[in-house]
């Protein structure tokens, strides 16, 4: 590889740091880090975004002065033939890759995941997560001095799953905001994504609803409010389902993951 | 240039004015990529399918979660290679091999960076003239063995139960066994890509510059554009993967004590979590997975996956990948199998 071949990678590489960096300092500052991780990494993420800026910043200038070292290939005693040009393939594939994603990351609009992705990662399976953190002790449930008006999805989810005596949760009253994930007729899941680290660990958890309205659209936002009632439906794995007084359509939260 | 120039003189000019463009066409391309991001609306969706939008997300969340810890990464590189003594690391190590490679495991105590972080840093203590043997011992501790990791396995799991100690310990075995295998190679040297073992040939023992900085920024665009590349494809793998198979087809074979094992492990190398976090998604599996399946995930998460695959070979031939990836599988496997009969 001669050494204005060297210089283009080089350019590639600080140009897709120096990029990243300032989109995901754009995203913090706009408030949207959390479409991508959990809050709990925003600190440290935004610090050495900080720290990547001018440091790509100042290789680009060692690079344009030409100062900078042959990275790897540079040295590279080549078979030549078919191996070399393989690599050459390979590492032109990775280059359109990096430019891609940092060109879609900074041209489109940040989003959520979309329902497909919950439907597809089984929501409200019985074999899926109910340990994502809920604090509340089940034991508790029976007395009414536990406050659950802050609960989300997530931890009635768990509540649900955890409870082996399902009638001490029959009749309280829910007021959950989550997006739908279609069901069998008249029903429909209830579910918000829980992050624990970044987008692609997202779990969906969800409450299946129950209601005489028409179920609204897949991936639709909307307010439930009712009580938990036994499931109508006895071959199902959840016992507990929300018997739906109102279904309201919703603009989505402004941040649409749990934690 | 006049027709007087000498003609050797040409190339020279020729290839400064290109230098001067590369550099300055990416500032321009970046600054211009950032206004469209500024002018255009600040969330929602661009009309593309739900697969591929799904796919973009799931890719740019990796990269936004990984940078941190790469750029953390080179920087440490940096310092080690540039600006610790030429000695100061080595002296305070043992001489003797097993030993050494046993404190050299320990090191990630001190840092704490993950897995994609310790790849530029493996690099540069081999550019320092660690061994690949040594090298490879740290690069396979270090994410297990590093303060954030074990606290947070800690807050999920807490310190209590098997997972925890089975994960550290685990970690070192599993480093030290490594080390060991390639110190036992004919020449390890050979496990090493040509044009790295190059570098590092040329790298030990020549006299260090007086400029340190510009050594320091030349050194971390040499990195990023090996690292770059590497992550951005790794991420990519990830996100497909996670697009094209559904996730319940690894999670309902739950309770089996083999088959979870295997599908932890599955799941593990497919998600590329990073593993200062990867516990807390491990925990959300641990009421229908068995503890010895949970372990296996946490044991070779950190070591072999999508991502990191990617990431290596920017430093090792192939050969090293698989045989990295057969003693690992099958030492994860084993721990996890064992931890379900027995506990």
């Amino acid at each position: 590889m001669s050494s204005s071949e060297s210089r283009l990678s080089s350019s590639l590489g600080l140009g897709s740091v120096l990029a990243v960096a300032l989109c995901t300092l754009w995203l913090a500052l706009a408030g949207h880090l959390d479409l991508y991780i959990n809050p709990r990494y925003s600190v440290f993420t935004v610090v050495l975004a900080a720290v990547a800026v001018p440091a790509s910043i100042a290789g680009l200038v060692v690079t344009a002065r030409g100062h900078g070292h042959d990275h790897d290939e540079g040295h590279e005693h080549r078979p030549g033939g078919a191996a070399r040009r393989t690599r050459i393939v390979l590492s032109g594939v990775a280059a359109l890759v990096t430019v891609g994603v940092t060109a879609a990351m900074l041209v489109l609009p940040p989003t959520t995941l979309s329902a497909r992705t919950a439907q597809q990662r089984s929501v409200d399976s019985a074999t899926l997560s109910n340990a994502t953190g809920s604090q509340a002790a089940v034991s508790l449930l029976g007395s009414t001095s536990v406050d659950t008006s802050e609960y989300g999805v997530k931890d009635w989810a768990a509540l649900i799953r955890q409870t082996t005596d399902t009638t001490s949760l029959v009749g309280k009253r829910v007021d959950l905001t989550g997006f739908v994930v279609p069901g069998a007729d008249g029903s429909f899941t209830l579910t918000r994504f829980v992050i624990s680290c970044c987008a692609v660990d997202a779990q969906p958890v969800g409450i299946g609803v129950d209601t005489d309205g028409t179920v609204p659209a897949q991936g639709a936002w909307v307010r439930v409010r009712g009580a938990l009632a036994a499931n109508p439906d006895q071959s199902a794995d959840a016992r507990i389902v929300i018997r739906a007084a109102t279904v309201r359509g919703v603009k989505q939260p402004e941040d649409p993951y749990e934690y | 240039m006049t027709t007087t120039t000498p003609p050797q003189q040409r190339p020279t000019a020729v290839s400064r004015s290109r230098s001067l463009t590369g550099p300055g066409l990416v500032l321009l391309a970046v600054a211009v990529l950032l206004g469209i991001r500024l002018l255009s609306p600040a969330v929602g969706t661009a009309g593309l399918p739900d697969v591929v939008q799904d796919f973009l997300t799931l890719a740019i969340s990796v990269v936004v979660e990984s940078l941190p810890f790469v750029v953390l990464g080179i920087l440490l590189s940096i310092v080690v290679e540039v600006w610790v003594p030429v000695g100061a690391l080595e002296k305070v190590l043992p001489q003797r091999p097993i030993p050494r490679r046993a404190v050299i495991s320990l090191i990630g105590m001190l840092f704490p960076v993950c897995e994609c972080g310790n790849v530029p840093l493996a690099r540069g203590l081999m550019m320092r003239g660690f061994t690949p043997a040594e090298a490879v011992t740290f690069l396979v501790a270090a994410p297990i063995l590093n303060p954030l990791v074990i606290i947070s396995t800690a807050q999920a799991f807490g310190w209590s139960g098997w997972i925890l100690p089975v994960r550290i310990v685990g970690g070192f075995v599993i480093a030290n066994l490594v080390g060991w295998i390639v110190a036992a190679h004919r020449r390890p040297t050979e496990l090493l890509l040509p044009a790295f073992e190059a570098r590092c040939r040329a790298a030990v023992g020549a006299p260090r510059s007086r400029n340190r900085w510009r050594d320091s920024a030349a050194q971390f665009g040499g990195e990023t554009a090996t690292m770059m590349p590497a992550l951005f494809v790794g991420a990519g793998l990830a996100a497909a993967i996670q697009v094209a198979v559904p996730r319940s087809t690894l999670v309902s074979i739950g309770a089996n004590p083999v088959l979870s094992v295997a599908a932890m492990m599955l799941l593990a190398m497919t998600v590329s979590l990073c593993s200062n976090v990867d516990a807390f998604f491990a925990l959300s599996f641990a009421s229908t997975f068995l503890p010895g399946s949970i372990t296996a995930f946490l044991i070779i998460g950190p070591i072999i996956d999508v991502k990191m695959i990617a990431l290596l070979r920017t430093t090792f031939r192939a050969r090293f990948l698989v045989l990295l990836a057969v003693v690992c599988v099958l030492f994860a496997a084993t721990v996890g199998l064992v931890m379900n009969v027995l506990v």
